[in-house]
């Protein structure tokens, strides 16, 4: 079984701080991964250096067998790894159907002149077909119309996985999904995430909330100050002594 | 060109350059701090055009009593627009822009009725040459100049040596933040406008004698101030001025060499050319 | 009542249709030309919305309809193309120069892009009046050719209709756009680029498109404009009259596809009366801008949102007025 990912030797500066200094881990097919660690760990900066937003010092990315640690954003999606964002970021003013019909970019035939000029309807009835089956699958199909800004918090961030999933990913990254989200809503995540494995998707997720990665994940890749301190079971993990000290006093549940 | 032709231009580009990085520096402070393009800029400078020719011109007074009147004027006009035409309008980018179109247009509106269309103008306030290093020199440029660099040197010390500089280099840099720590944003603002319309009025009186008056000779100031910043960087108070000075040498010596109008082509080609290879300006981190 | 609302939307366009087309054999000669005019400037205030809708503010429009004014009128003028083909040329000719601009400045972020395409516009200017045996210089070209089609000059009136239809041929297409996929892409990218990316939006790209065909919309009405005039001289294109397009974008509203529509009639109606008085004229702009700013800060366009709440206050007072009125004495 050949790996989707590869992550090699990943190192990234700010200035005079090492985000990440030498992270190396792999991820199979349909696996769900859990990143975890103290804040500041450089989980969200290993999320941006795998999608293209920022370059890495030193290191290579590798999916599916081709090296992509140089391309752009936009070209790393393209090739199917999709990520969430730890802030909210929405396209506030567009409707919540608009932001999951946005993520049908990729396999889009609405961009064809022809289409846009000469059709009945100018966005597919395809498209928005899909768009609303997903939003049946995220739970906001009572929410199509609203703008998306005014979604309470939960269901902002819900959406946002919405969006992503639109993009089709082979690889999803989700970025702390379940941040501000009450229990019920953490519940419809788990659930969705496992729905997406027996799909056969795979997930990288990056998380504060221990339950939920312990829950979900098969893998777990704990990181500290930059540097992978462990990597295993959840349970593995959970009893390891160097990240019991790098939690130390800030184990959430 | 001869060494005589070469000392009067390079003077004539200082001159400019200290008019220009008045105009520029309030105009930098405004978008710097507050997010604020304001393009009234040009016509407040025509304001202080306007005071100097009643006061000055047709009242009689003394030149060195029409300038503080007029820096305290603008200053205080400043803190009025701030407070009923600003705030009011809620804090989006383009809508305060638009607001400041408005004031450009009402306040051009205005002169047109009270000064009329004809152009008229106010004989400088020295005269003679002052020798220094060889180097004859008008008295009303060394006034010029000497006053511009008294007027930026007062500011630098505003934004670098007090309280209020304080908070605005940090509203500057991260406005909830400051907020936080109990900047009041709203007479902040106030003394924002306070401080760049007094610097534009300052810088229509100093230049008065210069140029004619008319309602209209705010546009070319505000050309040169987006001109500056854009080359400066924007927000930048050390580029304000080192812009300031570098597009007063270039009109200068470019105006001698070519003429004023393809002076002006060329001021814009090697600002493109500069924000091509920096694209933040020459010293702009903003 | 939504069935309300559309009904009269309808009864506005019918009546709207009415008007546009009865319009010149009513008016007069002068007033037919400003409504000529009117319908021009459309164009460029449409086209600033295509680059507002990714994001970027394109102050340079101005610039644009200058070239394909000059394009447009030295094709026909000098070299003998025919106008209706000279009018394309010129939305073309200004749509290359855009996509020549556009590809270097607008890695330069927005406010520079805002700067870089007013510096533009004064370069386009200059070498306007610089460029005698091309343009004629200040004075600027005369007997620019009438529109015509197969040779056949069209009068005043056949004039107004082609001018009409091909405008109201230009926003139906615009329409489509801003609705298409296209336009919902590119107002993702003004809100949230980063998201954009993440779905594999190539964001430069959609920029320099949304930038390109707003150059090239600008241009067709450059050289409308330079064909309805017959003259075109350089001190038309003035740094006040793209941050008018501007204002009419905004006062109209940039949120709706109808904004810069609105704002571009109402303002150009606004400012006719005023025409002699530019005083007075410049003072009532002034003050009309600071008001719809400051009690309409969505524009023009959410006016009829705004009264409806209004409406229905208003009516509710007078309904409770009336019942105590009929209840007194009780």
């Amino acid at each position: 079984m050949s790996l989707l990912l590869e992550v090699k030797n990943i190192s990234r500066n700010f200035g005079g701080l090492a985000a990440l200094s030498g992270v190396s881990f792999d991820v199979s097919p349909g696996e769900i991964v859990g990143v975890i660690g103290p804040n500041g760990a450089g989980k969200t900066t290993l999320f941006n250096v795998i999608t293209g937003f920022f370059p890495p010092k030193q290191g290579q990315i590798i999916f599916d067998g081709e090296d992509v640690t140089k391309l752009k954003p936009h070209q790393i999606s393209r090739r199917g790894i999709i990520r969430t964002f730890q802030a909210d970021i929405l396209f506030r003013s567009l409707s919540v159907q608009q932001n999951v019909l946005t993520g049908l970019h990729i396999r889009s035939l609405g961009l064809n002149p022809k289409h846009i000029f000469f059709s009945p309807s100018p966005i597919p009835k395809s498209e928005t077909g899909i768009a609303n089956e997903i939003l049946e699958t995220i739970g906001l199909t009572q929410f199509k119309d609203y703008m998306a800004g005014d979604l309470p918090h939960g269901h902002q961030r819900m959406l946002g996985i919405g969006v992503a999933l639109a993009a089709e990913p082979k690889l999803l990254l989700l970025d702390e999904p379940v941040t501000g989200m009450n229990m019920d809503e953490i519940r419809a995540v788990i659930d969705l995430i496992h729905t997406l494995r027996e799909k056969g998707l795979t997930v990288l997720i990056v998380e504060h909330h221990i339950k939920t990665v312990m829950d979900i994940c098969h893998r777990v890749i704990v990181l500290s100050f930059g540097k992978k301190i462990a990597e295993g079971s959840p349970e593995e993990v959970r009893r390891n002594k160097d990240v019991v000290e790098a939690y130390l006093g800030t184990e959430t549940d | 060109m001869s060494g005589e032709l070469f000392s009067q231009t390079l003077l004539a580009g200082v001159n400019l350059g200290a008019f220009y990085a008045l105009i520029a520096l309030g105009f930098t402070l405004m978008y710097g701090i507050m997010g604020v393009l304001n393009m009234a800029h040009g016509t407040i400078y025509m304001v202080g055009a306007m005071i100097a020719f009643y006061i000055y011109g047709q009242a009689g007074l003394s030149f060195f009593i029409a300038l503080p009147l007029a820096v305290v004027i603008t200053g205080l006009f400043g803190v009025l627009v701030e407070r009923f035409l600003i705030r009011p309008s809620g804090g989006e980018l383009l809508q305060v822009w638009l607001i400041t179109v408005a004031l450009w247009l009402g306040l051009q509106g205005v002169a047109y009725l009270v000064f009329g269309f004809i152009a008229r103008g106010v004989p400088p306030p020295v005269t003679g040459t002052t020798t220094i290093l060889g180097l004859g020199i008008s008295n009303y440029r060394l006034l010029v100049i000497g006053v511009a660099a008294v007027l930026i040197g007062g500011v630098y010390y505003l934004i670098h040596r007090t309280k209020i500089g304080l908070a605005m280099r940090a509203v500057e840099e991260d406005k909830v933040a400051a907020t936080i720590q109990g900047v009041n944003l709203n007479m902040l603002n106030g003394f924002v406008f306070l401080v760049g319309f007094a610097l534009a009025g300052a810088a229509g009186v100093l230049m008065a004698p210069a140029y004619s008056i008319s309602p209209t000779i705010g546009l070319t100031p505000l050309l040169k101030a987006f001109m500056i910043v854009a080359l400066g960087g924007m927000g930048s108070v050390p580029g304000a001025i080192a812009g300031g000075l570098l597009l007063g040498l270039a009109d200068s010596f470019l105006g001698v060499l070519f003429g004023i109008s393809t002076a002006y082509i060329l001021t814009w080609v090697m600002i493109i050319l500069i924000l091509i290879f920096r694209p933040k300006g020459l010293m702009g981190a903003y | 009542m939504r069935t309300k609302k559309s009904t009269i939307i309808l009864a506005a366009f019918i009546v709207l249709a009415i008007v546009l087309f009865t319009m010149p054999f009513v008016l007069g000669a002068y007033l037919l030309s400003v409504l000529v005019l009117l319908l021009i400037y459309i164009l460029p205030a449409m086209s600033m919305r295509v680059s507002l809708l990714a994001g970027q503010t394109n102050i340079g429009v101005v610039a644009f309809f200058a070239i394909g004014g000059y394009a447009s009128a030295i094709l026909s003028l000098k070299l003998g193309v025919p106008v209706l083909a000279a009018l394309l040329g010129g939305g073309l000719i200004a749509a290359i120069v855009g996509l020549l601009l556009g590809s270097v400045i607008m890695k330069m972020g927005d406010l520079y892009f805002l700067i870089l395409t007013w510096g533009f516009l004064e370069l386009v200017r200059s070498v306007a009046i610089k460029a005698v045996p091309l343009t004629n210089g200040p004075f600027g070209l005369v007997n620019i050719p009438p529109l015509s089609i197969g040779g056949l000059v069209l009068s005043r009136v056949p004039e107004y209709f082609f001018i009409l239809f091909f405008t109201l041929l230009v926003l139906v297409l615009l329409y489509r756009v801003e609705y298409s996929r296209l336009g919902l892409t590119w107002k993702g990218i003004a809100q949230a680029p980063s998201l954009s990316e993440s779905v594999g939006v190539n964001v430069y790209r959609f920029k320099l498109v949304s930038f390109v065909i707003s150059c090239f919309v600008a241009g067709l009405g450059g050289a409308l404009y330079a064909h309805h005039m017959g003259v075109l001289q350089p001190g038309t294109f003035t740094f006040l009259l793209a941050t008018t397009v501007i204002i009419w974008n905004v006062l109209g509203g940039v949120g709706s596809y109808w904004g810069p529509i609105v704002g571009t009639v109402f303002l150009l109606l606004l400012v006719e009366p005023l025409r002699g008085l530019a005083s007075f004229e410049m003072i009532t702009y002034a003050a009309i801008l600071i008001a719809v700013i400051i009690f309409l800060p969505g524009g023009l366009i959410t006016l009829p949102k705004r009264l409806g709440p209004l409406i229905k206050r208003l009516r509710r007072k007078g309904e409770t007025a009336k019942a105590d009125a009929e209840g007194g004495g009780t």
